[in-house]
């Protein structure tokens, strides 16, 4: 798994403390390769938010909220940081979602209330619920470099790197360049439109998949994105089963696009669920649908906003329901 | 009684139809401004809430709060008013949901009195 995964640009090495490593890395997009005790796993993080969890000890396997819980309990990780191109994270997140590593959002509650999972060590054996046999990576031994760089140097010294590797994904010439004041300047990227990122990379629609799923993830409240069509789940991140879904909601689908049998409605646009665990989002999505899974309370505007900014999406009428 | 409920709904903007119908497609009410068929609309509404409950109860066995559906032209908004009865509202995708959804829970109580 691990080895598999994008090298991306290595930043520096460190040992810190697992809230100390997602509370710096606010505006790092990439992997923070962990290193315990001689074993290796990682945290996939998109500008603070963690996307996926893994953590492997001979033939155990952590994965989600297992391994978070696993870093969590050790009072330091030895890790590296390496930062990740758009392309290189759309590839690691498919990579993620393939191998289902994608990673439960921890709430604070189970930071702090002391049920963290008791795993001393390595040497402690998870549970057999919570690991999966993998022979295929062999143990990578890591050096102990404890002078690398802070998250903070991280940024100020490898950003201009990392926009300028970003040019091709945001429909800049290859020939532009930035001035140095925009190498700098944070706010630029990676946030791409994601119809822009669409438009640019339409020939490889799996790609732009798993690079919309890994932005809907990171919106407050979304707990899990899925695309299906014809009865076959295509990506999905999240806690989600998306095989119990796509049959259904294909069905729900269909029996909303017979309206149009009664009544001119027009190209259908989406349906929303709302179930007092939360709302279910569907829309089409190119020749499948996207569905969206979110915690209740959330805003619907907003989801809809990002829904229309979709690729692929057929979208309403000049003012749009207002939520 | 019904009619002076159903037309609070009637004459927030954009809204063209307001129906209360059985989860069985039969039409309980209907207040409608459209000139669509409430009962063949009231039958294919029961199958997107048959299906809508399927979906809701794959998730986590919950009830149905509300269904919105959006089209080009027209969005639907269906909610449980008691078993196996719904409210159902058509308007233009310009109208303001949360409007619609503020007089659902004030007239609420007064259609069960009624159903």
């Amino acid at each position: 798994m691990i080895k598999n995964l994008p090298e991306g640009t290595s930043i520096g090495e460190m040992r810190a403390s697992l809230q100390w490593v997602l509370s710096h890395t606010a505006r790092f997009a990439g992997l923070v390769l962990v290193t315990i005790q001689g074993s290796r796993g990682f945290i996939l993080i998109n500008m603070g938010k963690p996307l996926a969890y893994y953590f492997r000890h001979g033939q155990n396997v952590l994965n989600g909220h297992a391994a978070y819980e696993y870093f969590h309990s050790q009072p330091f990780i030895q890790f590296e940081l390496r930062k990740y191109t758009a392309l290189e994270m759309t590839l690691a997140l498919g990579l993620a979602s393939a191998t289902e590593v994608t990673a439960v959002q921890p709430s604070p509650g189970k930071q702090t209330n002391g049920t963290v999972q008791e795993l001393s060590g390595p040497s402690a054996e998870p549970s057999p619920a919570e690991t999966t046999p993998d022979s295929s990576n062999p143990q990578i031994p890591l050096s102990a470099e404890e002078d690398g760089l802070s998250a903070n140097e991280m940024e100020l010294n490898e950003y201009s790197t990392f926009a300028n590797d970003t040019i091709p994904y945001i429909g800049l010439s290859q020939n532009f360049t930035l001035s140095e004041d925009d190498e700098n300047d944070l706010s630029l990227f990676p946030h791409v439109p994601l119809r822009t990122i669409g438009k640019l990379l339409d020939s490889k629609k799996t790609d732009v998949g798993d690079l919309i799923l890994g932005q809907i993830i990171n919106l407050p409240g979304v707990l899990a994105v899925t695309i299906f069509g014809r009865g076959i789940n295509v990506l999905s991140i999240g806690e989600i089963n998306p095989e119990n879904l796509v049959d259904v909601a294909e069905d729900l689908i269909n029996s909303s696009k017979g309206l149009s049998s009664v009544m001119r409605t027009g190209p259908f646009i989406q349906v929303t669920l709302q179930i007092p665990a939360g709302n279910i989002i569907i829309a089409p999505y190119y020749d499948e649908y996207l569905c969206i899974l979110t915690s209740p309370g959330i805003n619907l505007g907003q989801i809809r906003k990002i829904i229309r900014e979709l690729p692929g999406i057929e979208t309403p009428g000049e003012a749009g329901a207002v939520f | 009684m019904f009619e002076d409920i159903l037309n609070k709904f009637l004459i927030i903007d954009g809204v063209s139809s307001v129906t209360i119908i059985r989860d069985n497609g039969e039409v309980v009410e209907s207040q409608k401004t459209g000139d669509f068929d409430d009962g063949q609309l009231a039958a294919v509404i029961s199958f997107v809430l048959e299906e809508s409950k399927s979906m809701a109860s794959k998730l986590g066995k919950e009830p149905l709060s509300m269904v919105f559906i959006e089209f080009r032209d027209h969005i639907l908004l269906s909610a449980p008013l008691k078993e196996h009865i719904f409210i159902v509202l058509i308007a233009k995708p310009s109208a303001n949901i949360a409007q619609i959804n503020l007089e659902l829970k004030k007239n609420r109580e007064r259609l069960l009195m009624i159903l």
